[in-house]
């Protein structure tokens, strides 16, 4: 892969005002990810991470800071680079009951971003929509169906195949798998897997569950009220956590029956209600209310994001020590 | 030795312009007093439906076939006030958009205790200070009584709920994926609260859950559903471990967890079938890697294991189990 | 198929299949009912000179005769035949009804789909208007424009869809808010689809039934208004619609002269009018939401 090609987030920053507060959603993120990446990008609700994918989708205007696409800012980007860029990161949402239109019949769906961006005959459009429907295992005769037909595992595998349609560099799923069933998950996450390894393609998969990340992804990003708190390969964070947040996050993360867990606890002095504390209010570190390894410092200063040997980074002042 | 649940061949069906749906085919259970049972399978296999059942909140035109008795009484047979005095007093529900079921307008306090007045002829004075005692059951501070649904969290608004739930002392407890809707921290909380109070109050649960690695912490027994019927049930542990239907075997097998990345989950082949017009063999035939003629020809019978689990098929897995 | 439909094909064009809407409509007892209405109404309309016995503007007879084998409502005031004043009436509000209806539903839309999805200022201005428009005392703008432009019909559609579209538009506004959060929409616009495309071709599509539902409504609006503005004058002499045959009957004592038939009748004519309408209405409702379709996956 060529340098430069990649997706970068600079003191990215995005602001909602809920309830009469304002909230962060984004918080200064400043990440880099390679176009032929397999990222995930985990945290609970309320961490940023659904924002963070619409706004390298363009779909949220940042407030501050901003993202490059292949070193080009697009904030700036005028409509043909626009269309260029849809061409090339095309996302999966998470509701695939929501993201079919229901005037519209497979066909029809599959073929809007081929018209609009690929500038496809008509001829073509049916053409690359069956071969679609082949890759992802459906059957051609379900292009003149509409979404009440399908059932959500089936609408969910036509979700990728439009994202697919104009062969994207990059696909940013916002969890994919979240409203199916766990049978149905499996083969979805097998096949974005599949599919990214034989189109040399990246993808960003957003999702509360530390384990559907671990399965998917190279490398995990831990979100917590809107700022990163680690960013690491996925066997290093597993096996050797550094943030307390991260540890807390895979110690509750689903586990094989009878295989052994260790539940790491939070801060009691929260009355072990992790739901008692609003981290915003908070002045330094965001996680600091619920954190044993807590500092003085850590309700002051607000961690920075710093390099952690091996590659990874963690905004801790008193990380967990590497293996 | 009857339980305090007795299911007998019960059957919920559901007229539709389309035909009939069984949404539960069948399913013959016993549930042990002061236990935890769950319920687990993926949506549509009538799991939600038991547990409306069980309350007697099986809607028109819908109608069930067969037995349900709960604590010695015929659910079926209730008429409306004996069901009001039966529900919450002997048994109670915890949903997974319970919390969403709070009245906005009035404050905590006034609906915990208004559950409590409805059913038991205590002054308003006495009736608040039980609330106070339900909050500290289920670890809130008393400043909540004062508080409205949109000033608590998610995990807060679900403890309140079940707080709503162990009011009047039920005898059964019905909690259909009560921790859904929360983060993954919160998720564990709240269930350790659950559990806590359960065998302070000695109370039955009835856990329903698509969730195994939840159910594998939480439950004494587990009933395996698929299309309205049970496909094994037993001691959790046994089942968890060891599965003897290819069906549980397949589930668990789909279960994404943490302990699974770098090695390949597979998904279940194919999708279920339409639960109208059942069809008259093994439901689970069409997609299981072990079946054979035999499981075509008709539904499988109940057989015994050693280790006391029933198995509703021709080919159980596991072996050492065998009667 | 539905890639070589007509564009009014598509916009009719039910989620359910491929069945047309009138044949899917025919198949809903209401539905069945309402069109059977109308149709009847609608051939008397397009027949009015076969079946009228006289012209409406015709003195055939002696003044205020009551119903009677050759006169079946009797004559009015002047000696004309109110069956035949019926009859080519019901042409008239008929065209009221419907053109009215179009206009409003025309201007409703463009109007409430525009303002929710360009939002901002566009959307501010718009909705203000509205409100204006909403304010104006009705009567007080009739009453003017009648004195500007004089009685006839065209002042009674003018002022009819002038005063129906707002609160359509506001109808159309918030529903095309809430569409416009779906995901499909943001399916839509990530797969490079341009604003105009997004707007009629995505959203819009998936509200016809409540702007048919509604333009069925507008129908009896139309006619309703019709009657009333009859009363303040706006309603032309020299022809006849439902309204202005009740108004005459109204100014000339009919109930002193020839009975109950000539006020009743009018009246009558309007709500069964409105029965067919909202019958249809609903049916239509019925058919074109998904949840009710007959097939499944």
């Amino acid at each position: 892969m060529e340098k430069g090609e990649r997706i970068e987030l600079k003191e990215a920053s995005v602001n909602y005002s809920t309830g009469g507060r304002n909230v962060a959603a984004l918080d200064g993120v400043s990440i880099s990810i390679g176009l032929n990446e397999r990222v995930s990008v985990v945290g609970e609700s309320g961490a940023g991470k659904t924002t963070l994918g619409r706004a390298v989708l363009g779909l949220v205007r940042l407030d501050g800071g901003s993202i490059e696409f292949m070193g080009k800012d697009m904030g700036r980007m005028r409509r043909r680079a626009i269309l260029d860029f849809r061409r090339q990161v095309q996302p999966v949402f998470q509701d695939p009951y929501d993201s079919m239109n229901p005037t519209q019949n497979v066909l029809q769906y599959l073929s809007m971003p081929q018209r609009f961006l690929m500038k496809s005959s008509r001829a073509e459009m049916r053409e690359k929509s069956e071969s679609l429907l082949e890759t992802m295992g459906l059957e051609s005769d379900m292009l003149w169906k509409y979404p009440h037909q399908l059932s959500g595992g089936q609408k969910q595998r036509i979700a990728i195949a439009r994202a697919l349609a104009t062969e994207p560099r990059f696909i940013i799923a916002d969890e994919p798998t979240s409203m199916l069933d766990a049978s149905a998950a499996a083969g979805i996450l097998n096949l974005l897997r599949k599919l990214a390894v034989e189109r040399d393609m990246g993808y960003m998969l957003v999702t509360h569950n530390m384990g559907v990340a671990a399965y998917s992804a190279d490398r995990i990003i831990v979100m917590y009220s809107g700022r990163v708190v680690e960013d690491q390969k996925t066997e290093s964070i597993v096996t050797s956590p550094r943030h307390p947040y991260t540890s807390v996050l895979i110690g509750h993360a689903p586990v094989s029956a009878g295989v052994a867990v260790n539940r790491p606890t939070e801060l009691a002095g929260s009355d072990a209600d992790p739901d008692a504390i609003d981290p915003w209010k908070l002045a330094g570190c965001r996680y600091s209310a619920r954190c044993t390894r807590r500092l003085d410092e850590c309700t002051r200063v607000v961690p920075e994001l710093k390099e952690t040997g091996g590659g990874g980074r963690a905004a801790c002042h008193n990380p967990l020590d590497a293996e | 030795m009857s339980g305090i649940v007795e299911l007998a061949d019960l059957k919920i069906i559901f007229p539709t312009s389309r035909g009939d749906v069984n949404a539960v085919d069948g399913v013959t259970l016993s549930v042990e007093e002061g236990s935890v049972f769950g319920i687990a399978g993926e949506s549509g296999c009538g799991k939600t439906t038991i547990g409306l059942a069980l309350m007697g909140i099986i809607r028109k035109p819908g109608r069930s076939e067969g037995g349900i008795r709960v604590n010695g009484k015929d659910v079926s047979s209730m008429k409306d006030e004996e069901q009001r005095l039966f529900r919450w007093k002997e048994v109670s529900m915890v949903f997974q958009g319970a919390m969403n079921s709070l009245n906005p307008v009035k404050n905590i306090g006034y609906q915990i205790a208004e559950v409590i007045r409805d059913h038991s002829q205590v002054t308003r004075q006495k009736s608040m200070e039980m609330a106070t005692e339900l909050l500290k059951k289920v670890r809130l501070p008393a400043t909540i009584l004062d508080r409205f649904p949109h000033q608590l969290s998610g995990g807060q608004k679900q403890r309140v709920v079940i707080a709503m739930a162990i009011a009047l002392n039920p005898k059964l407890i019905i909690a259909d994926e009560p921790t859904t809707a929360l983060d993954v921290v919160s998720q564990e909380y709240v269930l350790q609260m659950l559990k806590a109070v359960v065998e302070a109050s000695n109370s039955t649960v009835v856990l329903i859950s698509h969730d195994l690695s939840l159910l594998a912490e939480m439950c004494d027994y587990i009933a395996i559903m698929y299309l309205g019927k049970i496909m094994e049930t037993g001691r959790a542990e046994d089942i968890l471990a060891n599965p003897s239907h290819p069906y549980t075997l397949a589930l668990l097998d789909s279960n994404i967890t943490i302990d699974k990345r770098g090695k390949k989950v597979e998904s279940i082949p194919g999708y279920p079938p339409s639960p109208i017009n059942l069809p008259r063999n093994c439901r689970f035939s069409d997609r299981c890697a072990f079946a054979t003629s035999e499981c075509y020809e008709s539904e499988p019978p109940p057989t015994t294991m050693k280790d006391g689990r029933t198995v509703y098929c021709y080919h159980p897995r596991y072996e050492d189990g065998e009667g | 198929m539905t890639e070589s439909r007509s564009r009014f094909a598509r916009l009719f064009h039910t989620e359910a299949g491929t069945d047309t809407v009138l044949l899917r409509l025919l198949h809903s007892k209401s539905g069945l009912v309402g069109i059977f209405i109308l149709a009847a109404l609608s051939a008397v309309a397009l027949l009015s000179s076969f079946i009228a016995p006289y012209s409406p503007y015709a003195i055939v007879a002696s003044p205020y005769l009551p119903p009677s084998q050759s006169h079946l409502l009797g004559t009015d005031g002047l000696g004309r035949d109110i069956f035949s004043q019926m009859i080519y009436g019901t042409r008239l509000s008929l065209e009221i009804g419907f053109v009215s209806a179009v206009g409003i539903t025309v201007i409703g839309t463009v109007v409430g789909v525009v303002s929710g999805f360009a939002g901002s200022y566009v959307d501010e201005a718009l909705m203000r208007f509205v409100d204006v428009m909403l304010v104006i005392p009705s009567i007080a703008f009739m009453i003017f424009v009648a004195t500007i432009m004089g009685p006839g019909v065209v002042s009674v559609l003018t002022v009819i869809i002038v005063f129906g579209w707002p609160p359509l538009s506001r109808m159309i506004r918030s529903q095309t808010l809430s569409i416009k959060r779906r995901g499909f929409v943001e399916s839509a616009v990530v797969s490079g689809s341009p604003r105009y495309y997004t707007l009629f071709r995505v959203i819009l599509p998936n509200m016809t039934s409540l702007i048919v539902a509604n333009a069925m409504l507008a129908v009896i609006y139309a006619i309703i208004a019709d009657a009333s503005l009859a009363f303040i004058g706006l309603a032309s002499t020299n022809s006849y619609s439902w309204g202005s045959v009740l108004y005459n009957a109204q100014i000339e004592g009919a109930i002193y002269h020839n009975g109950m038939l000539w006020i009743t009748l009018p009246g009558v004519a309007i709500a069964i009018t409105g029965i067919a309408m909202t019958l249809i209405a609903r049916a239509f409702g019925d058919i074109t939401d998904p949840r009710f379709s007959t097939e499944g996956r």
